[in-house]
């Protein structure tokens, strides 16, 4: 009896303890819930065009994405496109822009290419490139 | 008396369910591999219409991954296409239908009272994956979905030649969604000719690799697209798991140990139902330790590799042991009328 009683207590504890833990994580978000809902009524609330360049990752790059989103509603989809990326653009925003590109302009293939210091410049392939 | 525990039960059910779909859908998915991989490859699907704009997209594969499975980036267009546009907040909705689908199925493979049925489902909806930002554009949670399903279906108290079809036929497309899905189809097959079950192995790996892996692997092949970016044979190297370990010890740090500790202590105050459980919890650990081994093969640092990933990695084996857990503290507590209330079937279960 006393067995039983010890393995109730040891399985009761493990399980509450287990379940507080996890709920913990339930209840306190990244946000604080205020902040968390304020994000989600102005997500909601907005376009798609808005909330794609308000989204977290492409919003870091907000202007430049604007101007990927309008190349995307212009450039034909089955074109190549061109990314010029300067050299002095430091190498975690190169790579975050280049996904992003190609992220927003997909299908289309994005080849990359390296640029004067920290120029972010946009063509199709056919497009003539500036002179270098 | 017995009602304050499942009503307990129930509402942390619904606070898991509540908040991770509050996580899901406030913002549009775009993060992580979410931009990169699978988004990238369902608008691509989605915009050209065709599955081998996934190749095109990246053909270096720099960082998109081109072999990886198509299924998650399908569905994704798939449902764009009921929606009627490409809409990452539209899309945020389908983690949350998962998510009941993979409560569901928890709540289905427990073996118990309602109580504890709904201590596993809740459980599961609470679990740090789901209750994160930073995931919910990944392809886990389908993953999860099938192979629970799969389970389901092996688990049954009388499995017959359907029972192992339909479970073949979920783990080939768990194969589709993420190669980890090829180290479930592989696991359950070996536990199923473990438990001698030969007919059943049979189906579920002929299903799993003709219909999962084969199709792919050729499809695959004919765009010249080599098997994965981040393994390969040249980069062999048989202390890389251990690095691997080492690794996995510092990020998990003390509370993973707690963890492990506590689901260990469960199945000792449990033991009809660790005995009852003996294949799954085999399976759970033969499938941890073919993950750990195929970074024999890995190309790119391991250490980052395993940091970055090994959360998403245990999503799959927690999940599947949650019913088993639940089932081992269930154990002290149950009486007789628990026993008959649950029938014979229990004692007939793999």
């Amino acid at each position: 009896m006393h067995a039983l009683r010890a393995r109730r207590a040891v399985a009761a504890l493990l399980v509450g303890t287990g379940l507080l833990t996890l709920s913990a994580g339930a209840v306190r978000h990244d946000l604080s819930w205020p902040d968390s809902l304020r994000m989600a009524r102005r997500f909601w609330r907005a376009g798609p065009r808005g909330r794609l360049l308000n989204a977290p990752g492409i919003a870091r790059d907000a202007g430049f994405a604007a101007e990927v989103i309008r190349a995307d509603a212009i450039w034909p989809r089955d074109e190549d496109v061109v990314l010029t990326v300067g050299r002095e653009l430091a190498p975690e925003r190169r790579e975050r822009v280049r996904r992003t590109t190609a992220y927003l302009l997909a299908p289309r293939r994005v080849l990359l290419e390296v640029g004067q210091g920290t120029e972010l410049h946009l063509r199709p392939v056919s497009a003539k490139g500036p002179a270098r | 008396m017995r009602r304050l525990p499942a009503a307990a039960a129930g509402l942390l059910l619904l606070l898991g369910l509540t908040s991770a779909t509050f996580i899901a859908v406030r913002q549009p998915l775009s993060l992580g591999d979410y931009l990169a991989i699978w988004g990238l490859k369902a608008r691509a699907i989605h915009f050209s219409g065709e599955l081998d704009s996934v190749f095109r997209v990246d053909p270096e594969g720099d960082y998109s991954h081109p072999a990886y499975p198509p299924l998650w980036p399908l569905l994704l267009s798939g449902a764009s296409r009921l929606i009627g546009r490409y809409d990452e907040l539209l899309l945020s909705l389908v983690r949350p239908v998962l998510l009941v689908f993979g409560a569901a199925l928890t709540f289905a493979r427990t073996r118990g009272t309602t109580t504890w049925r709904l201590v596993a489902a809740a459980a599961f909806t609470l679990l740090p994956y789901f209750q994160s930002a930073a995931y919910t554009g990944y392809a886990e949670t389908l993953l999860v979905v099938l192979v629970l399903g799969a389970l389901l279906f092996l688990e049954r108290s009388a499995p017959g030649c359907r029972a192992s079809t339909a479970a073949g036929a979920l783990l080939a497309l768990a194969a589709l969604t993420k190669q980890e899905g090829i180290v479930a189809v592989l696991v359950v097959a070996a536990g199923l000719l473990l438990a001698r079950r030969r007919g059943d192995a049979l189906r579920v790996a002929t299903l799993g690799l003709g219909l999962g892996v084969l199709p792919w692997s050729l499809y695959r092949a004919a765009h010249s697209v080599r098997a994965l970016s981040v393994h390969g044979a040249s980069a062999f190297d048989l202390e890389k798991p251990l690095r691997a370990l080492s690794t996995l010890a510092t990020e998990v740090g003390w509370p993973g140990l707690f963890w492990s500790a506590g689901a260990v202590a469960l199945l000792v105050v449990g033991p009809v139902a660790r005995r009852d459980r003996e294949l799954l919890l085999a399976g759970t650990l033969a499938y941890a330790a073919l993950l750990t081994a195929s970074f024999v093969f890995a190309r790119i640092d391991v250490s980052w590799y395993v940091a970055w990933s090994w959360d998403r990695l245990a999503l799959l084996p927690v999940a599947a042991l949650l019913p088993a857990l639940a089932e081992a503290a269930a154990e002290p507590f149950r009486t007789g009328e628990d026993v008959a209330a649950e029938g014979s079937g229990a004692a007939a279960r793999p």
